[in-house]
């Protein structure tokens, strides 16, 4: 059917637009990576300034402790996709499942609280973290990732698992843990790959909080020892350029290889939500 | 007042300090970024602490107490050994004789301030901590008095003790003192343009600028007036001019005043520029000026005296003066002199007093003028390691240096004044509205 | 009655069980972003550094920001953001999605899309530091610009410029993210639809206009709310990019919040600024609704 369509001078003007954006969305990248190559104290390179030893990057991961920040980013981001999967997965099953009293006013508010901006809630939870204790802890980067929008989306998956089948293994006996494990979990599998790679996304470039909440260098993620590379004292675009393109290359190769997911799982979370 | 006095003292002592540094200044000059000799030094350096030079106190067991340092970074990202390898290097024989552990936090320059004090009042916080803004903290009573920690036999031999004082009260001991914003020029520019000497007053400099402009072609003068960081283009672009015109920046009350006939003198001289034609409007994205020196696009800048080795390098004929002359004859600028200080919620400060003494002795400063970033000499018994070519202006010319003014919310000021001289440039402001909108802005913020 | 009895029974542990699964959202959630709203409000009321406990000052907070120039610089280009940026980004989702949908269906048009999602897996630090070297005057952009013959441009300089420069970045930021979502809804919608108006002739343009549109209805809705909700939270460009820049042309009430709260310790200050924040971001969401309502009952 669409083959037998005839491409006018509108549709190819049209691709000619959309490949153009489609450069302009990926060459900022590509310069970025050039420029990491460099040793440049300006923006302006020749091709011949490029060299493949890759000095910067392991100046970068050697001499500023980039390595143990990678390292911190790995284990919040994993521990993050963890928790977050898990208390969205359980919130939306007792929501969806559970006969709890007041429940739909409960998600009303959960639901409300999507509308309020990071900044909003941000020095009283510096406060209460700075007050127990938390500040520079795994846990104060992981445990506030958790948020409504994994409880929606868990929430609309779970009510396509059929209640007959819950039922049916609430009859032979099954326990609680196992329902939830065994027969809810597989079946929203979607659901939690989706979230999953949302929640990498947000708790690898998440900034603002790591920035104001961690003040040792030992707890740095990536994102906040890339944006104090930039030193008092000297200026090398090239080394800034190499720490920017580290931040990037875990999620675009995970990118690169979970490509319909990372679509999907977006597209899903939009749609449904 | 006091600086004039304070010109005596830094003045003399400096004078014997190269006196009896005189051999290992002239070498260390040259080995400014060599590492070949590191591993050499340092152990020279520490058995020499360890024998207590100007140290009469020597070693005391504190039964495997610990503390944390925290300091900056000053190591090119680049080099052989980063800060944190240098300063456990350094500790490691301190901690063996003290019977301690000193952990050492380096904290990057951005957001260098705010990380502190979350530190200090999360009780997670440094007992040693380098501070360049120390007024809010020492107010707040997060800064330990020093008096009670240091001999006066000790305090005689900082060349700059007294620089540590606010409102009366010692909390800091200057550690990095030098640095200063130099009116640096390339002479083969200069030349080109009939112009043999280095201008020396503001009138002298416009003319040059004029000259410059007219005969090359060349950008003759920049200033950093763009980029976040703030402080940074104070301390060259205002700071140096405000004084040279004449201004006190505190009032009687410790108050910052800059809305007075200095200050509308200094923004009219800084305007003057962009009203002869020698900056354009791109002025207020100017946030790189000194890579532009380097690469012979520019004639004159006003930077710090760390980046002359790179000119150097880059193979930049270029002379300098310590400062222009102000039409009321006075010659000024600003110069770092950034301290330690200790914690008041410090659980051992008489450790965090000794690993403070020990940071601050000879050896560890020589090594760290060596090996990591060049600075004058803060005991009478250290060594002068920075550019030769200013060993003589830290010397005999202390008189014109000024550190920072130190006044409540300081950040928050400097902001406020670099925003509306943006503001000046890009034709919104008159001088007199930045200095009305600048003090009454800041005004509303501390109240 | 027995059976009944256990029925009730039955269901109250069911509650039980349901609570217990809740529990860790509704404890997380209540904390983080219920609680520390009305904390907000109250800090919003006191005077209080990292120092000093809160202390209760009335409105004190608020009649200083209503003084402050740069609160009313903040909150016009907050606004400015949102109705800069929202449009564009719809229109140009909406646009290039339907376009793939309708004539490129193929491989090279799926290649296409994975380009324009990449800028949204960057992180804004990142992307905002290249950004800022290519918009510097003696950057990249201005030596293509030369190529062509014209004389650059003082991106970052200039008042007008630098604030679209902040624009654009969360413009190329975030558009391919909701081109993503459009694609995946108007490949939802039903193609007989479409045959049916091919078969009466209607010009593409018409069918996007009469059928595309309406039927992606809720996207955009959803699209609008996301872009509105981040737009108003511009804070990582602007603190890469500009630090609020020249002059206070780039502020964002997000920044402002930031650079009050954890640069200067104003934190009963910033939380008045913060309650202002969330204040405009429900007016504009009720006004979106509102709008939305209309439309749906005309």
């Amino acid at each position: 059917m669409r083959s037998r369509k005839k491409t006018g001078p509108a549709t190819v003007i049209g691709i000619i637009l959309v490949t153009f954006f489609a450069v302009l969305c990926i060459a900022p990248l590509i310069y970025m990576f050039l420029l990491s190559l460099t040793q440049s104290e300006t923006t302006r390179f020749a091709l011949s300034d490029i060299s493949f030893d890759f000095i910067n990057y392991r100046n970068v991961i050697f001499r500023n402790d980039y390595g143990r920040a990678l390292l911190n980013s790995v284990i919040v981001v994993v521990l993050s996709c963890i928790w977050t999967c898990l208390v969205s997965a359980m919130a939306g099953y007792g929501f969806e499942k559970k006969p709890v009293p007041g429940k739909e006013i409960v998600y009303k508010i959960f639901i409300a609280t999507m509308m309020v901006p990071g900044q909003v809630t941000i020095i009283p939870l510096f406060i209460i973290m700075r007050d127990i204790g938390w500040l520079n802890s795994y846990q104060a980067l992981v445990i506030p990732m958790a948020g409504a929008f994994g409880v929606m989306m868990m929430r609309s998956f779970v009510k396509s698992v059929p209640d007959v089948l819950i039922e049916a293994a609430q009859i032979d006996g099954c326990s609680e843990i196992y329902i939830f494990t065994r027969i809810v979990m597989p079946l929203v599998k979607p659901a939690t790959v989706s979230l999953t790679i949302f929640t990498f996304v947000s708790a690898w470039n998440a900034f603002l909080w790591p920035l104001v909440s961690t003040t040792k260098s030992s707890m740095y993620t990536l994102i906040v020892a890339m944006s104090l590379l930039d030193t008092k004292l000297e200026t090398n675009y090239g080394l800034i350029m190499a720490g920017a393109t580290i931040t990037f290359i875990v999620p675009f190769v995970l990118y690169c290889f979970l490509q319909k997911q990372f679509v999907e799982g977006i597209a899903l979370g939009g749609v449904k939500g | 007042m006091k600086k004039k006095w304070l010109a005596l003292l830094i003045g003399a002592s400096m004078l014997m300090g190269t006196l009896t540094a005189c051999g290992s200044g002239e070498a260390a000059s040259e080995s400014g970024q060599s590492q070949a000799s590191q591993t050499q030094s340092q152990e020279t350096g520490t058995q020499e602490a360890a024998a207590g030079t100007g140290d009469a106190s020597g070693t005391t067991d504190f039964g495997g107490a610990e503390i944390s340092v925290w300091v900056p970074p000053y190591a090119s990202s680049d080099a052989a050994q980063n800060d944190q390898e240098f300063w456990d290097a350094q500790f490691d024989t301190f901690e063996a004789e003290n019977n301690c552990t000193v952990h050492v936090e380096i904290v990057p320059w951005d957001g260098y301030i705010q990380k502190i004090t979350t530190g200090l009042t999360s009780g997670d916080g440094p007992d040693v901590l380098y501070i360049d803004t120390p007024y809010d903290l020492a107010a707040a009573g997060a800064l330990e008095p020093l008096e009670s920690y240091f001999t006066e036999e000790e305090t005689a031999n900082y060349i700059y003790w007294d620089l540590g004082q606010i409102n009366g009260t010692q909390y800091l001991a200057p550690m990095l003192v030098g640095n200063a914003s130099i009116l640096y020029c390339n002479m083969d520019i200069l030349n080109e343009a009939g112009i043999q000497a280095v201008p020396q007053t503001w009138e002298e400099f416009m003319d040059a600028c004029m000259t410059i402009q007219e005969t090359t072609g060349v950008q003759p003068f920049l200033q950093s007036w763009g980029g976040t960081v703030v402080k940074g283009v104070i301390t060259t672009s205002f700071l140096p001019y405000y004084w040279q015109a004449g201004g006190e920046f505190l009032d009687s009350e410790g108050k910052p005043s800059i809305n007075n006939e200095y200050g509308l003198k200094t923004l009219e001289f800084l305007k003057s520029f962009m009203d002869n034609g020698i900056y354009n409007e791109t002025i207020t994205a100017e946030d790189d000026i000194k890579t532009k020196f380097q690469s012979g696009e520019l004639a004159m800048y006003v930077g710090d005296t760390g980046s002359a080795s790179s000119h150097t390098e880059k193979g930049i004929n270029w002379d300098f003066t310590p400062a222009l002359t102000g039409t009321d004859g006075i010659q000024a600028t600003w110069i770092a002199a950034d301290s330690l200080a200790i914690a008041s919620n410090s659980e051992n400060k008489e450790l965090a007093a000794a690993a403070m003494k020990y940071m601050l002795s000879a050896p560890v400063m020589d090594a760290f003028h060596e090996q990591m970033y060049a600075m004058c000499p803060i005991t009478t018994d250290a060594a002068y390691y920075d550019n030769e070519r200013f060993q003589t202006m830290y010397t005999e010319q202390a008189d014109i240096f000024n550190n920072w003014p130190q006044f409540e919310n300081a950040d928050s000021f400097w902001d406020i004044l670099f925003k509306n001289i943006q503001f000046m440039y890009m034709g919104d402001m008159t001088p007199q509205e930045v200095l009305d909108d600048t003090m009454a802005q800041y005004e509303s913020q501390i109240v | 009655m027995a059976g009944k009895g256990k029925k009730t029974k039955r269901t109250k542990r069911q509650a039980f069980y349901g609570m217990l699964y809740i529990l860790p959202a509704f404890v997380v959630i209540m904390t983080f972003c219920v609680i520390t709203i009305f904390m907000t409000m109250y800090y919003s009321l006191t005077d209080f550094n990292m120092y000093s406990p809160p202390e209760f000052v009335g409105i004190k907070n608020y009649l200083t920001v209503f003084q402050n120039k740069t609160f009313y610089a903040a909150l016009t280009n907050t606004v400015k953001y949102v109705a800069v940026t929202v449009p564009v980004q719809v229109v140009l989702a909406l646009g290039i999605a339907a376009f793939l949908a309708e004539k490129l269906r193929n491989s090279y048009g799926g290649f296409l899309r994975s380009a324009m999602f990449i800028p949204q897996i960057v992180s804004a630090i990142a992307a905002s530091a290249v950004w800022k070297l290519i918009f510097r005057t003696d950057g990249i952009l201005n030596s293509i610009l030369a190529v062509f013959g014209s004389e650059g441009m003082n991106w970052l300089g200039d008042k007008q410029l630098a604030f679209l420069c902040v624009a654009v970045v969360s413009i190329w930021k975030s558009a391919g993210y909701f081109l993503v979502i459009y694609y995946a809804g108007i490949m939802g919608v039903s193609s007989e639809l479409h045959e049916a108006a091919i078969v009466d002739g209607a010009s593409a343009m018409k069918r996007f206009w009469y059928i595309t549109i309406p039927s992606v209805k809720p996207i955009t809705y959803m699209v609008i709310t996301l872009s509105v909700i981040w737009s108003f939270q511009t804070f990582d460009v602007v603190y890469q990019m500009t630090g609020g820049g020249p002059g206070t042309s780039t502020i964002t009430l997000a920044y402002m919040i930031y650079q009050f709260a954890f640069a200067n310790y104003k934190l009963g200050f910033a939380s008045a600024l913060a309650v202002i924040l969330l204040l405009f971001v429900l007016l504009i969401h009720l006004i979106q609704d509102i709008f939305f309502k209309e439309k749906k009952e005309a």
